[in-house]
């Protein structure tokens, strides 16, 4: 009998060596180790994908412009030899993208990092943000239109002393939506929105107004909406606000992008393409992530580029998913060779976690529980039936994803997201079930339940780890921890001593 | 005095034994110690495809069950079922690779259309049609696998067994390390075990002494007991049929298999006498517990031995470990 141990031992140590290295000196290198909620920046990405376009391409795309809390930096244009010219009007900032013969699909990048300053300096200064001179909607060009105009100023005008209290006023009575005028205004205006509105009363009535479009940047989010409101200014102050909210002002997370009722891209010389676009943020809160770009450091900004923020911000978002697995695998084997736990399916329990990360534990639990339920049943008449296995287990697949389509319809009825149901790993579920009908059928009930429940337990686990936020930082931004997490396996792996069950298991024998 | 009785009793419950006291070998001491340095992979379908190992058997003149049929392919199970009526004297369908004893059926008896389990349930042809299906298509395989069917003769029980069975055929287990049987264990069915003899689904174990081939005492799910659960007749003192004999075989067959650990389980048949039923490269840990004995003292002593002396056939081997763990 002869040792595999000092090979394991010494490839181990090259694991902690390599992973341990690294991350000490980015650590040295003021790397934070916990997540810092103080300085705030975002990744931003928009994409633009270009099918079928003709010849002679050119297409006017808005790019987002600062404003006193939020600052652009680090801000790059990707195109595929696409001739690219950036520059200001009064709608704000743009590039303006062109080629002579496009490929039957392209792809365009606008990426910038975001980041928002502690002191805000509202004073309104820049010369661009002039209000821009909106005309009124040739809709509203008559006189029973101009009469409801007409009607609402001198509504609000009574209520207000000041074009501050103008405004809040418009605002409560745009909120409560009952006034006959406002509503032959919206009706003559079919399609338009209330910021829309808002903007032609406010113009009407003579305090300048534009529509400005923009983005919420949260803590990550794909196909990000976009956010309309109305900037008024008054003789001292812009107010910014949206009919649809309680109180004045936006909040300040939200990112400018361009002013006025036009859309994000538009396309010249009578060009035409099918335009799809995307917009991506991811916000990261260290400061010395953010500091790494700002500063010229050259080791800084090449660890900065050892991160996953070096990456596109939509492969980030998955990313971060990406690398805690490894985390609940380690979870999962500790749990399987050390207490001695026994699961359906290898690293099934991961699989489960990472679905809970997106539904939420509870939720998530009940969702599993009603599958895997449902699931037996359907599996127990299907085993009535006679079938073949694989045509049995896809039968009982499509069973589990109509379940999963009618919980989806039922949590959006009583109003809840149910977006997080997408990541359920189905067919993992599919033979997980078949795995718990032949375990009842040979094992008896009490082992399949006490299999599930274990199974569950050990998903359960695997969750209150990943869900951890200082765990998902030190994972993200130090994915040197990964050689780490190697070598705390290997060496599991060469674990020859009791598992915790194995104490209980021959019990029977001390006697 | 109180408070010091409650803190034993406390450590007893939260660690009712030292595994490590009794010599127990833990499951990962078996996997990595002795499957993993003794059993190499590319020997394991000789024993997970059982026939391999009934070939292998048979070209060493060692007796198993006699095969009757196979079947590879689901166009192969109407040739199969049409040959079924003629094994009157009843027959066995299992998985080639099965693991655990599952997707075993015993049929007993062959009543006209009907073919009755040795649980007394009565199958039809597409009941039969339908497990081999199930079987065929890997729902009893290692790892979900594509498998074969074999339908082999069904053993007749050995009277000495009447008494301490129940609805099914016990087997000895016999585990073999470097060729040396170090340790056996009877296995029981019980009326919940449903006709199986596998410990995990509710058969009972049954220690036996190495040296004599008598039985000791019997354990069911982690409780020693002295009768069968189900016929209440006792488990202890029985001598088991051609015991030197079953040694030797299993002895033989550390020679043949180049896997070094490995548990055979042999069946008696009242005509035909011992039979090799099957080999297990991953034999389990329960086997411990019927004998209330742990594994690893006895595998560090055929270790030692083997160091210091020279090979021996597999007559000497038998005779050397009966006289060590008598």
């Amino acid at each position: 009998m002869y040792s595999r141990l000092p090979l394991t031992l010494f490839i181990v140590f090259i694991c902690f060596f390599l992973g341990g290295g690294v991350f000490i000196y980015k650590i040295l290198n003021g790397f934070p180790l916990f997540p810092e909620e103080k300085v705030n920046s975002w990744h931003l990405e928009l994409g633009l994908r270009l099918e079928n376009s003709t010849d002679n391409l050119e297409l006017r795309v808005s790019l987002p412009e600062e404003n006193g809390e939020l600052k652009i930096i680090d801000s790059h244009i990707t195109d595929n030899n696409f001739g690219d010219y950036t520059d200001q009007d009064s709608n704000g900032s743009y590039v303006l993208w062109s080629k002579r013969k496009p490929n039957k699909t392209e792809h365009l990048y606008y990426r910038a990092v975001i980041y928002k300053v502690k002191s805000a300096d509202t004073s309104v200064s820049d010369e661009n943000s002039k209000p821009l001179t909106q005309l009124r909607s040739s809709k509203l060009n008559n006189d029973a239109s101009i009469l409801s105009l007409e009607n609402i100023r001198d509504k609000i005008l009574k209520e207000s002393a000041t074009d501050y209290n103008f405004v809040t006023g418009l605002q409560r009575m745009m909120r409560e939506g009952n006034d006959p005028d406002l509503r032959y205004l919206q009706a003559k205006l079919s399609g338009a929105d209330s910021v829309t509105i808002a903007s032609e009363i406010l113009n009407f009535s003579e305090i300048p107004a534009h529509i400005i479009n923009g983005v919420l940047l949260s803590s990550a989010n794909k196909n990000v909406k976009i956010i309309r409101w109305v900037d008024a200014y008054t003789d001292t102050q812009k107010i910014s606000f949206s009919p649809e909210r309680k109180n004045l002002g936006m909040p300040s997370n939200i990112l400018p992008w361009w002013r006025g009722d036009k859309g994000m891209v538009s396309l010249n010389n009578n060009s035409r393409s099918n335009i799809t676009k995307d917009i991506a943020v991811k916000r990261h809160t260290e400061s010395a992530l953010t500091e790494a770009i700002w500063s010229s450091s050259k080791i800084k900004a090449t660890l900065y580029r050892m991160t996953i923020y070096a990456l596109p911000v939509e492969l980030q978002v998955v990313m971060r998913i990406l690398l805690l697995i490894p985390l609940g695998a380690l979870v999962c084997i500790i749990m399987k060779q050390m207490i001695g736990l026994k699961t359906f399916g290898t690293f099934m329990p991961v699989l489960l976690a990472m679905a809970f990360r997106e539904t939420s534990l509870v939720s998530g639990l009940l969702i599993f529980s009603l599958l895997i339920g449902a699931g037996i049943i359907f599996r127990s008449l299907f085993d009535k039936m006679r079938l073949l296995t694989v045509p049995r287990l896809g039968a009982i697949l499509t069973i589990i994803v109509l379940c999963v389509f009618l919980i989806s319809l039922f949590l959006e009825g009583v109003g809840f997201q149910a977006s997080g149901l997408s990541l359920f790993p189905l067919v993992i579920l599919t033979m997980m079930i078949e795995r718990i009908s032949v375990t009842w059928d040979e094992m008896g009930a009490k082992a399949t339940i006490m299999t599930t429940l274990s199974t569950l337990f050990v998903a359960g686990m695997c969750y209150l780890v990943i869900i951890l936020p200082s765990i998902e930082h030190i994972m993200t931004t130090f994915p040197e921890v990964l050689l780490i997490i190697t070598g705390c396996m290997l060496l599991i792996g060469r674990y020859n001593g009791y598992k915790l069950t194995e104490y209980y298991r021959f019990k029977a024998m001390r006697s | 005095m109180s408070l010091l009785q409650s803190l034993v009793s406390l450590k007893e419950f939260l660690m009712p034994l030292n595994p490590k006291q009794f010599g127990i070998l833990g499951m990962n001491s078996r996997n990595i110690d002795y499957i993993l340095n003794y059993n190499e992979r590319q020997y394991y379908p000789m024993v997970d495809n059982k026939l391999l190992t009934k070939k292998m058997a048979n070209e060493a003149l060692i007796a198993v069950p006699e095969l009757y049929q196979t079947a590879e392919f689901i166009h192969d199970i109407d040739n199969v079922l049409k040959q079924l009526p003629d094994y009157k004297d009843g027959f066995v369908i299992k998985p080639v690779a099965g693991a655990g004893g599952g997707g075993i059926i015993v049929i007993k008896e062959v009543r006209g259309h009907l073919f009755l389990t040795s649980g007394g349930i009565a199958l039809t042809k597409r009941d039969l049609a339908y497990h081999m299906s199930n079987i065929l298509a890997g729902l009893y395989s290692l790892g979900g696998r594509p498998d074969q069917v074999m339908i082999e003769k069904r053993i007749n029980q050995h009277p000495i067994f009447d008494k301490i069975s129940y609805k099914g055929v016990p087997d000895v287990r016999v585990i073999v390390f470097k060729g040396y049987p170090i340790m056996a264990m009877l296995r029981l069915p019980t009326r919940e075990s449903d006709g199986k003899a596998n410990l995990h689904v509710g058969g009972i174990g049954v220690g036996v002494n190495l040296k004599t081939g008598m039985t000791t005492f019997g354990i069911l799910k982690g409780q020693y007991i002295s009768k069968h659960i189900d016929t209440h007749e006792l488990l202890g003192d029985i001598a088991l049929p051609d015991w030197e004999k079953t040694l030797h075989i299993a002895a033989r067959i550390g020679d043949i298999l180049p896997l070094g650990y490995i548990g055979c389980d042999f069946i008696y048949d009242s005509v035909t006498g011992t039979k090799l039923l099957e080999v297990n490269a991953r034999p389990g840990l329960a086997v411990q517990i019927a004998n209330k004995e742990g594994l690893k003292p006895r595998l560090e002593k055929i270790s030692s031995y083997i160091k210091s002396n020279t090979h021996k056939n597999y007559k000497e081997r038998t005779e050397l470990a009966q006289d060590f763990f008598a």
